[in-house]
């Protein structure tokens, strides 16, 4: 079953009508097909709309949708989960800052002019400013600024390679990664899956014709991507095989997922089927993601560690397989040494656990090896901390029991 | 409804049982030869080899007690034998027997046999007990169609009266022998079970049991009367049993024994019980009827606030305190529109008329779910041990049916050719913890490294709660089906061949006698409860009928009869 093959089943028109389309909404279209065949009459039928049911609300809203957030305004900036602002000086800032935490001296803090600024560029949608001001408040120091809604950032990054901003879209998109170990939430997926592809679109090299990754750009705000293979195939019909070659290895090896949603197919095929090809794509990888990472693309971890797991994923993805298990953790945010758990470390345990938790729980063992390396990057600074290595333990039988794999061994 | 054959709805219970039909797309249970819409579960085996059924067998429990089965309902789907009168009987073979009446009992009514049937089983009922229910059809010589959950049942019972909503509801059904809780949405003309918990050895009788081992502690204190035993307890537990329901509706409730026999004697004895005494006994119970009621709550992923209706059925719901732990627990009042012992049996005679497209009873559709996780053995190599009798599931409990799902496995070692799949039911993470229900021995495997060769094992539950397993080896292609064999509870082509043919050798009554065997059974019954003058006119009754009986003059027969039952519900009253 895949995902045109699911709406077909539960008749639902095409992606546009599922986007809009509530849990509530989904699960009537599901029980107006169960009517149709009842399991009582047709149970084959009904195992289709089953199977096409489950697999549709396995699948986050659509991934694509960076326009959805349009019209950006500064309440999408996520203030709601730091804690209540304690009286500050210069408090007539709306936005709540991480007050619990140590401030560092030497680092400045963002002034508000940065914020309104921000608030004034989104306002009026320049998003040339906007970025500028993000910046401006990335450079400042991480602990005393509010969190920013990561759906915001990254769209007006995708904004920046729209726009031909390249440059400043990258050193954004840096700011923004390097800055990813201070936020406390788990990415949704689909801010996850926005992450995966404007990483790749970063990837792409010079080689690349500027508007092909400008219609590539597009391609991830709108979900639809015939621009960008119009732009590709213009280039490849200009320049010819060689061109073509090196065009689609370029693509391949630096972004996978953009080359599998954009690249024009092999001649031969029909066009209707090439654009319901092209226009799926990014759906499918989605998919993808859900299945094979579920929760484990969060922030809490360093840069490197990301990158050495999006890689694994993609490797998986491609070959369709299941990532190593043996892949070594990072080492980065190890914390030794410490006998009693701080109120960090207990969170961040605490939000690991219950990922592996879960996983363990609906028996995914797909997704086992990436959450467990996460959790065995955790535990592995608790060493000393008998009651967590005792959890760890146990943690370790019933993976075993449920996937029939055996955990690695705590790292040393 | 047609001439050419019956479909009927079967609620096969632990103390009653009740077959129903859909007519002119309204379904009404049918009563039974003796007028009675409940048919004991019960099955009596005479002095001279005659078996009895039903209420007449219901009234011997008290006279014959230890040649009387009731509540067999319990063992189904185990070894346990029940020695009637010199003759061993299995569960199933009791069952068939009360099947065996029903049958007969509708098909007198209608004229025409039996097409299909649908039977209830309690939703906990695991796949022994449920092949073991098959197993008592197969012999009675019911053509099943389909097994189906008792709440599930009740749900399409009380779902007709309520198409217009759209409502999350939880059915609490307490029958005599079993407790089970479903959570259930109504949406868009389709009923979708979301979860069910139950347990097996909690019902009616305990709380009854309770009750006498209550008023036992007062015997034992009060009369020094030590352990009653034989006729002396059956009488016992029976005035319990009335005792019970009568406070169900009684602040306060007597029980008087005369001449009771005890090890010292015959004893006259009196008791008075409270419903609040009654209630405090009873806690214990109601606290593991609160903890499946939470079960079920968290495998739904509900709370009680977000529950719409709470529906009670089952006769023991009857009990004061079963309606108020529901009222707490849901912070609403439960629904009770129906007859909590008919809702199961009017809801099977709906689901056989769905089944064949009944247009009288509308489309309600009904989709429901696995009440066991089902899965097989595994080992796993931990560093250079192999751990094996690890449980894998592959169907999760929960998971909407019907359903089909395949998990792959490898070989544990080196050049493997053989593979022993045992498939288990349950929620423990090791085999040993949960209920197995059968192996089989896959050969052919190709001779290959440990780890390459990929089994994939299918598991097929279709909606009856009955499982198929095939396995395929991925290299070879070569397939498997597999079939359970040799598990308790399981009857062989040959042994119900066997059973059958015992079934033909037994002696029952005529159909036509069943009444006046009835009759003078409540009314034996009753004598020994009695003294006195009242005694005396019981006693009188009952030898005018035996005298017409011995005459064979049937309107006299008649006449005695209908006196003696009117005099039988007199005395009754008035105890």
């Amino acid at each position: 079953m895949d995902f045109a093959e699911a709406l077909l089943a539960l008749g639902v028109g095409g992606k546009s009508e599922w986007e809009t389309l509530s849990a509530d909404a989904l699960k009537r279209a599901y029980l107006k097909k169960v009517r149709a065949h009842p399991p009582e009459r047709d149970p084959e039928g009904f195992r289709r709309v089953r199977e096409a049911y489950e697999f549709l609300r396995a699948l986050e809203p659509a991934p694509t949708a960076v326009r959805d957030a349009a019209p950006i305004t500064v309440d999408t900036i996520s203030a709601a989960s730091a804690p209540p602002a304690p009286e500050r000086e210069s408090g007539e800032l709306e936005l709540v800052p991480r007050a619990n935490e140590p401030k560092r001296a030497q680092e400045r803090e963002p002034t508000q002019s940065a914020f309104a600024r921000l608030q004034q560029a989104l306002t009026h949608r320049q998003y040339d400013t906007a970025a500028d001001s993000l910046l401006e408040i990335y450079a400042s120091a991480p602990l005393a600024r509010p969190e920013l809604a990561p759906q915001l950032v990254l769209s007006v990054i995708t904004k920046q390679f729209v726009g031909d901003s390249h440059d400043r879209g990258r050193r954004l998109l840096s700011a923004f990664e390097k800055d990813s170990v201070h936020m406390h939430d788990p990415l949704s997926e689909r801010v996850a899956a926005l992450w995966k592809l404007l990483a790749e679109l970063v990837a792409i090299p010079e080689e690349v014709p500027p508007d092909a990754v400008r219609a590539l750009a597009r391609g991830i705000e709108s979900g639809d991507f015939e621009d960008a293979t119009e732009a590709l195939r213009a280039e490849v019909d200009e320049r010819g095989k060689q061109r073509q070659v090196e065009l689609e290895s370029a693509l391949l090896a630096a972004a996978p997922t953009l080359y599998r949603a954009a690249w024009p197919q092999a001649p031969g095929k029909s066009r209707k089927q090439q654009k319901y090809e092209e226009g799926w794509a990014v759906y499918m990888f989605l998919a993808m993601v859900v299945a094979t990472a579920g929760y484990s693309l969060t922030l809490v971890e360093s840069g490197p560690a990301r990158q050495a797991r999006e890689s694994r994923l993609a490797a998986a993805s491609a070959s369709n397989r299941s990532p190593e298990r043996d892949s070594t953790p990072d080492t980065t945010n190890g914390r030794a040494d410490l006998g009693a758990l701080g109120p960090e470390q207990s969170k961040e345990l605490e939000a690991v656990t219950l990922k592996l938790e879960k996983v363990l729980r609906f028996s995914r063992c797909q997704q086992l090896s990436a959450v467990w390396d996460e959790y065995a990057s955790v535990v592995r600074g608790l060493k000393n901390h008998v009651p967590v290595m005792q959890q760890y333990e146990e943690h370790r039988s019933n993976a075993m029991t449920t996937c029939r794999v055996l955990p690695n061994e705590l790292p040393e | 409804m047609t001439m050419t054959g019956l479909h009927v709805g079967i609620d096969l219970g632990t103390t009653y049982s009740l077959v129903s039909v859909v007519v002119d797309g309204e379904p009404r249970v049918i009563k039974n030869g003796l007028g009675e819409l409940l048919t004991p579960s019960a099955v009596h085996v005479a002095e001279d080899g005659t078996v009895l059924v039903g209420s007449a067998a219901r009234a011997k429990a008290v006279t014959a007690p230890n040649r009387t089965a009731l509540s067999f309902k319990r063992d189904m789907g185990t070894n346990r034998r029940f020695e009637l009168g010199g003759q061993s009987f299995t569960p199933e073979e009791l069952s068939a027997l009360v099947l065996q009446a029903l049958k007969q009992d509708v098909e007198t009514e209608f004229g025409c046999p039996i097409d299909e049937a649908v039977v209830t089983v309690p939703a906990y009922f695991g796949e022994l007990q449920r092949r073991a229910t098959r197993a008592a059809c197969d012999l009675a010589g019911i053509p099943v169609e389909r097994i189906i959950n008792e709440p599930t049942a009740a749900a399409l019972a009380y779902g007709l009266h309520e198409k217009e909503r759209e409502l999350c509801a939880a059915v609490l059904d307490l029958g005599g022998g079993t407790f089970d809780v479903t959570i259930l949405e109504l949406m868009e003309g389709v009923v979708e079970i979301q979860a069910s918990a139950g347990d097996l050895r909690l019902g009616g009788d305990d709380f009854a049991a309770i009750l006498a081992a209550h008023c036992q502690i007062r015997l034992t204190r009060d009369y020094g009367i030590g352990q009653l035993t034989g006729a002396g307890r059956a009488r016992f537990v029976e005035a319990c049993e009335l005792a019970k329901k009568r406070l169900s509706s009684e602040e306060q409730t007597r029980i008087a024994l005369p001449a009771l026999p005890t090890t010292s004697g015959t004893r006259d004895v009196e008791l008075s019980i409270s419903r609040a005494e009654f209630e405090e006994a009873c806690l214990p119970l109601v606290s593991r009827m609160t903890q499946v009621v939470q079960r079920a709550l968290r495998d739904a992923n509900r709370e009680p606030r977000q529950i719409d209706e709470v529906l009670l059925v089952g006769g023991a719901t009857r009990m004061p305190c079963v309606v108020r732990l529901a009222s707490q627990l849901f912070s609403r009042l439960p629904l009770r529109v129906l007859p909590p012992d008919e809702a199961v049996a009017l809801g099977a005679a709906i689901q056989v008329a769905l089944k064949k497209g009944d247009s009288a009873v509308g489309d309600l559709v009904v989709t429901d779910i696995a009440p066991f996780t089902l899965g097989v053995a595994s080992g796993s190599h931990r560093g250079s041990a192999l751990v094996q009798g690890l449980f894998s599931p592959i169907i999760e409990r929960g998971t909407v049916l019907p359903v089909s799902r395949v998990e792959n496995f490898a070989t544990l070692s080196d050049n493997q050719t053989r593979l022993l799949l045992e498939v288990y039911q349950g929620e423990h993470s090791l085999c040993a913890k949960n209920q197995k229900l059968g192996q089989y021995e896959l050969n052919g495997i190709p001779a290959a490294p440990a780890g390459t060769q990929v089994i994939a094992v299918r598991f097929t539950y279709d909606m009856n709660g009955v499982l198929d397993v095939d396995a395929t080896i991925c290299s070879t292609g070569q397939t498997d089906e597999f079939t359970i064999e040799s598990v308790p509870g399981r009857l062989s082509k040959k042994e119900l061949e066997q059973a059958r043919a015992r079934f033909k050798r037994l002696k029952f009554h005529p159909r036509d006698a069943l009444p006046n065997v009835t009759a003078l059974a409540r009314a034996d019954a009753l004598y020994v409860e009695l003294t006195g003058e009242e005694r005396a006119v019981l006693g009188g009754y009952i030898n005018q009928l035996r005298v017409a009986l011995e005459q064979q003059g049937s309107s006299q027969i008649t006449t005695c009869r209908e006196r003696l039952l009117r005099l039988v519900s007199d005395l009754d009253r008035r105890a």
